[in-house]
């Protein structure tokens, strides 16, 4: 301690001249405007590498948390993205049909109901799809769906948030359809065997139908409108008792990959099925 | 004591006013302006500590910076010579440490004194044009500017010793 104050005593003319020299130049950067300015320009500078090297510092130390917080929104935005690239679909079909001249789809006032599959057979001889839309969206039984490429299947039944539907695939559906060219039409009917293919019945013999004619819906029903594409002609051959006609037809829907399909509520289809009952 | 005192107060606000009214306006040369406030520090006593000299530097530099507008810029290069002036007597002249004497061409001998004027004056302009520059720095304007003034300067300084023998 005494030999630290002999020290602060000899060299006390230092610290005096450290304290009036601090002095001066506080004046100098206090009161001279352009020493000021380049005083905490050069100021700014340093604080500012400050500043970055305990930020970098801190944020280093923080590396743990901050990785774990990424995961969780990682997983979030994850989630989001699957469930807008289903709704994209759902629109993308939306928009296909709605452009899509060929259908000559909608009254204004129709309705589309954009689903997603979510379960779907192709190996029996009743085959159903189910659909991630129902009651509380507004689908009912007896609504067609139809996909881009054309007709899937008919609403059998509808709960709050699903809806079943009844293929193309199925035994028990019987679609009237057309062949566009003509409009001689009959009753679609598939029993089995391969996927793509169907077989259009109940033609008349007079009826003028050729390979690779269209088939579409009919229109005589309250559940799709005219001229939703069924399928290609492939072959025409007679029925059993040789009294009309029956149509090997190429679905135009690829049921083993169909993805999005719209389910269809015809304008005043209700009030048509409540005359249809009376 | 007191009357020594009391000139030297006399002799820092002659210098004082007569540095800040006149001739911190004059521009010879567009660059050179001679530092009369010098004369007071320089020409203190040799004996006198460190401290006594600093204050009296630090003071009189403040007054010059009151007048002139500068504050802060004479008083910090007052100061810093101030703080040097000891160790640059040392090597200039051969007194011993404890010889009092106050600089002159008489009391040092003309080369002694001509190295110590030349030292003192361009170091306390050298520190002061930097204080006054601070940054906007071109090398080449500011060294002008050190040369010139000290020319002016030390002419100023050894006419005015010349002319007065002694300020002790």
């Amino acid at each position: 301690m005494r030999h630290l104050l002999q020290f602060l005593i000899r060299h006390n003319h230092w610290f005096l001249f450290l304290l009036l020299e601090v002095f001066c130049l506080f004046l100098v950067v206090r009161f001279n405007r352009y020493q000021e300015g380049v005083f905490f320009t050069a100021a700014s500078g340093v604080s500012g590498a400050i500043n970055n090297w305990y930020s970098e510092t801190t944020h280093y130390f923080g590396l743990a948390e901050e990785n774990e917080a990424l995961v969780i929104e990682n997983q979030s935005l994850r989630a989001k993205i699957n469930q807008l690239e289903s709704q994209q679909g759902d629109v993308a079909v939306l928009d296909t049909l709605r452009t899509q001249s060929m259908y000559k789809l909608m009254h204004l006032e129709d309705t589309l109901i954009s689903a997603r599959i979510v379960r779907n057979s192709l190996n029996k001889m009743h085959n159903y799809i189910t659909i991630n839309k129902g009651r509380l969206d507004g689908v009912r039984s007896e609504m067609g769906v139809v996909g881009v490429q054309g007709v899937v299947g008919v609403v059998y039944g509808v709960s709050d948030h699903y809806a079943l539907v009844l293929s193309v695939l199925n035994a028990d559906n019987h679609l009237s359809c057309m062949v566009q060219k003509s409009n001689y039409f009959g009753f679609l009917d598939w029993s089995g065997g391969r996927t793509d293919m169907a077989t259009l019945k109940d033609l008349p013999l007079h009826s003028q139908v050729a390979i690779g004619d269209t088939v579409v819906t009919s229109g005589y029903s309250t559940i799709f409108p005219a001229n939703v594409p069924v399928g290609v002609v492939q072959n025409v051959f007679r029925s059993e008792d040789q009294k009309s006609f029956e149509l090997n037809i190429k679905l135009l829907t690829d049921f083993s990959t169909i993805k999005h399909v719209a389910v269809v509520s015809l304008f005043q289809s209700e009030e048509i099925k409540k005359l249809q009952v009376k | 004591m007191f009357q020594t005192v009391l000139s030297r107060i006399a002799s820092m606000f002659f210098l004082v006013l007569l540095q800040a009214l006149l001739l911190n306006n004059l521009l010879v040369f567009h660059s050179a302006t001679p530092y009369l406030i010098l004369f007071f520090i320089m020409h203190m006593k040799s004996d006198l500590s460190s401290n006594a000299l600093m204050l009296w530097a630090f003071f009189s530099g403040l007054l010059v910076d009151m007048l002139s507008s500068t504050p802060g810029v004479f008083a910090a290069a007052s100061v810093a010579y101030a703080f040097v002036r000891p160790n640059l007597l040392k090597l200039c002249t051969s007194f011993e440490e404890n010889d009092a004497f106050v600089p002159s061409f008489k009391e040092m001998g003309r080369t002694a004194y001509w190295k110590y004027l030349v030292f003192s004056v361009v170091l306390f302009i050298a520190i002061l044009l930097g204080i006054g520059q601070f940054g906007q720095f071109s090398f080449i304007i500011y060294l002008r500017d050190v040369i010139t003034s000290s020319i002016f300067t030390i002419i100023l300084l050894a006419s005015v010793r010349l002319f007065f023998r002694s300020n002790a």
